[in-house]
């Protein structure tokens, strides 16, 4: 039997809704709205930008709120040139681009944004810098609605100018996708186990006593490396079940014992099957291909009542 | 303070690229093995276990549970941290606390990282605020150079400067058999030729992303004793967080806030007055040549805007003054839940005098850092000595 390494390609898709919050709820209004920056100050006096709650310099409540900007200086800067996967749209960031450490006149800290400028002989600690908005219409409420910022020559320096409280009012949610690759590395019990399953059989792992455990794995309960598979039969009895009327197709799901395991799995149930009771003999029904083509816990399709 | 606590053994992975013969929970069992082997023990004498990884990179979440059995974590205490890059050495001040109070006899730190499965610069991204970071981040490199140019502008280091550092990392790892990135021919100009990733940050200052693992025994003083000859005593172990956002500090690598507060109060507590006499070696997380030197000054090995000087002089290579990172660092070697514990088992190898080709002679008082979320760390400082 092959022995080869097994890796297996698995797409992760999560999405999320973000509250702003109390504070980031009218900053984000302000900037969309009216391309205003606004920020909080604490009792010491420091200037802090994303506005918050409590100040981390004072480890106290912020005291009131002030506009900054929306001219800026370079705190930091370097020109990216290596592509990475951006997770929120899965694909590659063009290069290069020009990143930095920005900080509004007035605040006392920074923020990372895209800096138009791709030549790092151009960008030094210290240049002043001004916002290049996106149209009111496009923007979306988040930092983004900042294309970039550019270089600025001219013009007064900005400082904090006091203002009252803003009202939260209706409160600000991002919806967000993360979506990352990654590519599993099956261990050698799994890879066995999983190899077999394509080719229709169901492997275990079988520890000194002659114990056995499906599915086939590394290192039994207490910690034993597991080093021998042997083959067992595709049945085994149903011990509890469930229907996920949550999932698209209220699909079954049962906690199965292979016969002569001493661990159960969990696997799909055929369709009628969680009306079994509890005890009930199965059998696996296969479907060699399985996810993507690939060897997979769904070689079995799913557990049936054993003919 | 609680009782006495010390290191009895360590074991690391052979670190390196990518490891398909085994998934993740195999992976940190060889580290392990390893450890325990090392002081003749099992699974069976290790009270409870800390463990430590950044869950995004594999996409796994709870992780302790997919690897109990194989940790021997089953019906045991199995505490899981995720502190980002400090994670590691999160483990091993967790233990010492939990030992300190009491709590238990043996513990057990195991980190690691299995970078191949998973896509490291886009999943770092997700570390940022998702409302006001995420959609202009940069991956962990961007961050970095921007953080460098802010130290290069505070104190004209050079890039031959931070080229030595990739020089003497590289060579050092040549004596370390875990190190994942071995170059005994590397040049300053051959780092200074390497690819610019992010400006002023080219491919050899940075560090590689590897699959490894690293595990730590450690033990109250009722046991220490009878698990190692000589163990690498714990005379501070302080952890110091900073703020929250990513651009709130202004120097965040030229003027690290936690790193200068958590060294101070360690230094206090180990009674260490002058860091580049009183240490005998160094193990400090460098993610980057550029943090290294700017570390050389928030550690107080020189004086401020002497990180450069200090590597032209050769004070912290293998036969300087102060080694530092005589494994071959981070730079060296990054499978990254793992990396700060490395840091933490290569300066009590060296302390309890098991580090082999990369021993350095007569080690006292060693220090080893870890560094990572944002600008979170962690100190310890080991000696041969009981407190």
């Amino acid at each position: 039997m092959t022995d080869e390494p097994l890796r297996l390609k698995r797409q992760v898709t999560l999405g999320y809704r973000f509250a702003a919050g109390r504070f980031g709820t009218p900053f984000f209004r302000a900037l969309r709205e009216e391309g205003r920056v606004l920020a909080t100050v604490d009792g010491e006096g420091n200037v802090l930008m994303p506005p918050r709650p409590v100040s981390g310099l004072t480890n106290a409540p912020t005291q009131g709120w002030v506009e900054v900007g929306p001219t800026a200086t370079l705190s930091g800067y370097t020109v990216v040139h290596v592509p990475f996967i951006d997770p929120m749209t899965g694909e590659r960031r063009p290069v290069p681009y020009g990143f930095g450490l920005v900080r509004f006149e007035g605040a006392g800290t920074n923020v990372y944004h895209l800096i138009d400028e791709t030549d790092p002989g151009k960008l030094r600690v210290g240049l002043r810098l001004e916002p290049v908005f996106k149209p009111v219409a496009e923007r979306r409420g988040n930092l983004a609605d900042i294309r970039f910022f550019r270089v600025r020559s001219d013009g007064e320096a900005a400082t904090a100018r006091p203002i009252p409280s803003p009202e939260v009012g209706e409160p600000v949610v991002y919806e967000q996708k993360i979506d990352l690759p990654y590519v599993y590395t099956a261990g050698a019990a799994q890879r066995a186990f999983l190899r077999g399953l394509a080719e229709g059989r169901v492997v275990a792992s079988v520890d000194d006593d002659d114990g056995r455990y499906v599915p086939a794995r590394s290192h039994a309960p207490d910690g034993r490396p597991l080093t021998r598979t042997r083959d067992v039969a595709p049945t085994g009895v149903l011990e509890a079940a469930t229907t996920a009327r949550h999932l698209p197709g209220a699909p079954a799901f049962g906690l199965i014992r292979v016969d002569g395991s001493l661990t159960p799995m969990v696997h799909r149930l055929a369709e009628g099957a969680e009306e079994l009771a509890p005890g009930s003999r199965v059998e696996a029904v296969f479907a060699p291909g399985g996810e993507d083509d690939e060897p997979s816990i769904l070689s079995i399709a799913h557990f049936r009542p054993a003919t | 303070m609680g009782r006495r606590v010390a290191i009895v053994a360590t074991g690391q992975t052979d670190h390196t690229s990518r490891r398909t013969d085994v998934n993740v929970a195999e992976l940190a069992r060889e580290a392990v093995d390893r450890c325990l082997a090392s002081a003749g023990r099992s699974l069976a004498d290790v009270d409870a276990i800390v463990l430590g990884n950044m869950e995004m990179f594999e996409g796994i979440n709870m992780p302790d549970q997919w690897m109990a059995s194989a940790l021997g974590a089953v019906g045991k205490p199995l505490f899981k941290l995720n502190t980002g890059g400090t994670v590691g050495a999160s483990t091993a001040v967790a233990a010492t606390q939990l030992l300190s109070a009491g709590v238990f006899r043996r513990v057990l730190c195991v980190g690691y990282e299995k970078h191949s499965e998973g896509s490291v610069q886009a999943s770092i991204t997700t570390v940022g605020d998702p409302v006001w970071e995420r959609a202009v981040m940069a991956g962990a490199i961007g961050n970095f150079a921007s953080m460098a140019s802010v130290y290069v502008d505070e104190s004209g280091a050079t890039e031959e400067q931070a080229a030595k550092v990739a020089v003497k990392a590289r060579r050092n790892a040549c004596r370390n058999p875990h190190a994942h990135l071995r170059m005994p021919d590397i040049t300053v100009e051959q780092v200074l030729a390497s690819d610019m990733l992010a400006h002023p940050v080219r491919k050899l200052d940075m560090c590689p992303s590897s699959d490894g693992a690293c595990a730590v025994l450690m033990a109250g003083e009722q046991d220490a004793p009878g698990l190692a000859a000589r163990p690498a005593w714990v005379h501070a172990a302080v952890t110091a967080h900073d703020q929250q956002f990513m651009g709130d500090s202004l120097k965040r690598l030229a003027e690290m806030r936690s790193l200068i507060a958590a060294s101070g109060k360690a230094y206090a507590q180990a009674g260490i007055d002058d860091p580049l006499t009183d240490l005998d070696v160094a193990e400090i997380y460098e993610p980057a040549t550029y943090a290294e030197l700017a570390m050389y000054e928030c550690l107080r090995f020189c004086e401020t805007g002497g990180g450069g000087r200090l590597i032209d002089e050769g004070v912290t290579e293998m036969d300087g003054r102060l080694p530092v990172n005589p494994s071959g660092g981070v730079l060296s070697a990054n499978p990254v839940g793992a990396t700060a514990l490395v840091r933490v088992a290569e300066a009590a190898m060296q302390v309890m005098g098991d580090a082999g080709e990369h021993q350095v002679e007569g080690v006292e008082t060693a220090l080893a850092t870890g560094y990572g979320g944002n600008a979170w760390t962690e100190i310890l400082i080991l000696r041969s000595a009981r407190p």
